[in-house]
């Protein structure tokens, strides 16, 4: 590890403060079961009066990318957000039906949003990194959930972190820099890499590349090829090249239903339905 | 699920769809057209139709490759999906076949020449009966087949696919009257050499006609074209 590693505070909360276990040492038995890591069974999302997500049921299943596509307003996002719960914080927003992490129900009353959003991590569509240092960003997660007891050990989750986002070599020589002095390609790999400190099952994704240009994108959609070996992703994405590249499933969501969920090839050459032909070949949307 | 040249958001996306199967149609009715003139060329034994034949071989092939770049530009450009891919994918298939079918009429129209360079023109002792009858049958499928096309008629490319069995048939029957003409006439090999080829172009004629009908019906509705293995029978196996 380089020398200029930031001196952090390793005094950390207890890990017995969350009422599941947070490892580094995660198994993926789920896949020999083929098992979803997430189920949505009925889900209905409303923003006060108005219904954005109608009756959903969609499985995520592990070590796949699922692309969720659908014209703007179709509450693919909403329901993207409601798989870690990031909609309890939108006023008047009523999540109704079952969501469910490795059987877990993710909106029982006894669950902790704080490590469930660690075990589902979120990147967004604009890079967002915190205005500290790129090693801290990485290091901030870690830290406050107690993922490391020495330094040795959070210099080791920082760089392998930023090897699995492939920001490493770019990074090296400049940790103690700050985070949005990246460029916006880079930015988003550190978020990235943020997210997967902490070492989440399911990796939900809002259009992380329309902010960027393509080689960017290219890099960001590498990643996400790689990560699949390790970690569930589920990504939004308005673009369907975008979908039909990185995604092993993809579910089509019009006007808050989902239309059609099938294997991506299926969808993109001979959908089932009218509606998603409609989409997938420029139509409407 | 028919494909549709309407109504795309990206109104020269439509346009661009449409101008493909124009293109095609157009090729199909050149390729016809030499279906036929080889046919009337070998029954009239006419040297001059059968050089013309040749010729327009030409255009033949540059039709496929400007087809071929309109695909590609496609491809490239509009990034189809659903029934515009499979459209794209079928009609760059159907391209081929077309191309394939107007090698086989010059093989028709070499055999004119052939038989005038080698002053057979009155000489040639078989009889022309099953060729004619084979590739009245071909007109008639790659017809229909180019018809299906043209129409986007999954009913009618699915009698295209059983008519073809017809021309099979009538294969197998010519080629047991020319065993026949061999065993009386031992001196005629090679005319009869020459009038198996001639068949065999009309056969293969054929099957890219089925091929094109099994495109339509994949174009038109996703159903993979099927792939037949020969059957087991007392025929002679050709393919």
């Amino acid at each position: 590890m380089q020398n200029d590693m930031s001196t952090i505070d390793l005094t950390l909360p207890s890990s017995s403060f969350f009422n599941f276990q947070i490892s580094r040492d995660r198994d993926n038995d789920l896949v020999a079961f083929g098992l979803p890591r997430m189920q949505c069974a009925n889900v209905s999302v409303y923003y006060d009066s108005k219904l954005a997500v109608d009756d959903v049921n969609l499985k995520i299943l592990p070590n796949e990318v699922l692309a969720l596509i659908g014209p703007s307003g179709c509450g693919k996002s909403t329901l993207l957000r409601c798989l870690n719960r990031m909609n309890d914080t939108i006023q008047g927003c009523k999540v109704s039906g079952k969501i469910t992490l490795d059987d877990q129900d993710i909106y029982a009353s006894d669950m902790d949003v704080v490590p469930l959003r660690v075990r589902v991590g979120m990147v967004f569509q604009k890079p967002n990194p915190f205005p500290k240092s790129i090693y801290d960003n990485i290091a901030m997660a870690p830290r406050l959930h107690g993922l490391a007891s020495t330094k040795a050990e959070m210099d080791e989750i920082v760089e392998t972190s930023l090897h699995r986002a492939g920001l490493w070599d770019e990074v090296k020589d400049r940790l103690k820099q700050a985070g949005t002095g990246l460029s916006g390609g880079q930015q988003q790999r550190l978020c990235i890499a943020r997210t997967i400190a902490v070492n989440p099952e399911v990796i939900l994704m809002d259009e992380p590349c329309s902010a960027l240009d393509p080689i960017a994108t290219a890099k960001i959609e590498q990643l996400i090829d790689e990560l699949r070996k390790e970690y569930t992703i589920v990504i939004v994405t308005h673009s369907m090249q975008q979908a039909a590249r990185v995604s092993q499933r993809t579910a089509f969501f019009h006007l808050g239903k989902i239309i059609e969920v099938g294997a991506t090839e299926k969808i993109f050459t001979n959908p089932s339905e009218e509606l998603t032909e409609r989409y997938i070949t420029g139509h409407f949307g | 699920m028919n494909s549709s040249f309407g109504h795309h958001t990206i109104h020269q996306f439509d346009e661009e769809l449409k101008a493909l199967h124009t293109q095609i149609i157009e090729m199909g009715e050149l390729v016809l057209n030499q279906l036929c003139l080889s046919l009337e060329s070998v029954k009239y034994m006419d040297l001059s139709l059968a050089q013309g034949i040749i010729d327009r071989e030409k255009v033949v092939d540059e039709m496929e490759v400007s087809a071929d770049k309109t695909i590609c530009a496609i491809l490239v450009r509009r990034c189809p999906k659903g029934s515009d891919l499979r459209q794209v994918l079928s009609a760059s298939k159907i391209v081929n076949c077309l191309e394939q079918i107007g090698d086989k009429t010059v093989k028709l129209a070499n055999f004119v020449v052939l038989m005038h360079t080698t002053d057979q023109v009155n000489t040639h002792y078989f009889s022309l009966e099953d060729i004619y009858r084979l590739g009245g049958v071909s007109i008639e499928i790659v017809q229909s087949a180019l018809e299906a096309f043209e129409e986007l008629d999954a009913e009618q490319a699915r009698q295209v696919v059983q008519y073809h069995l017809t021309l099979d048939q009538e294969f197998q029957k010519a080629l047991h009257h020319l065993i026949d003409f061999l065993q009386a006439e031992k001196s005629n090999v090679n005319n009869t050499v020459s009038q198996v080829l001639m068949m065999k172009a009309l056969e293969r004629i054929g099957e890219h006609a089925r091929q094109i009908a099994e495109l339509v019906i994949y174009q038109l509705e996703g159903q993979e074209p099927t792939h037949h293995l020969p059957d087991l029978v007392e025929d002679f196996p050709v393919d």
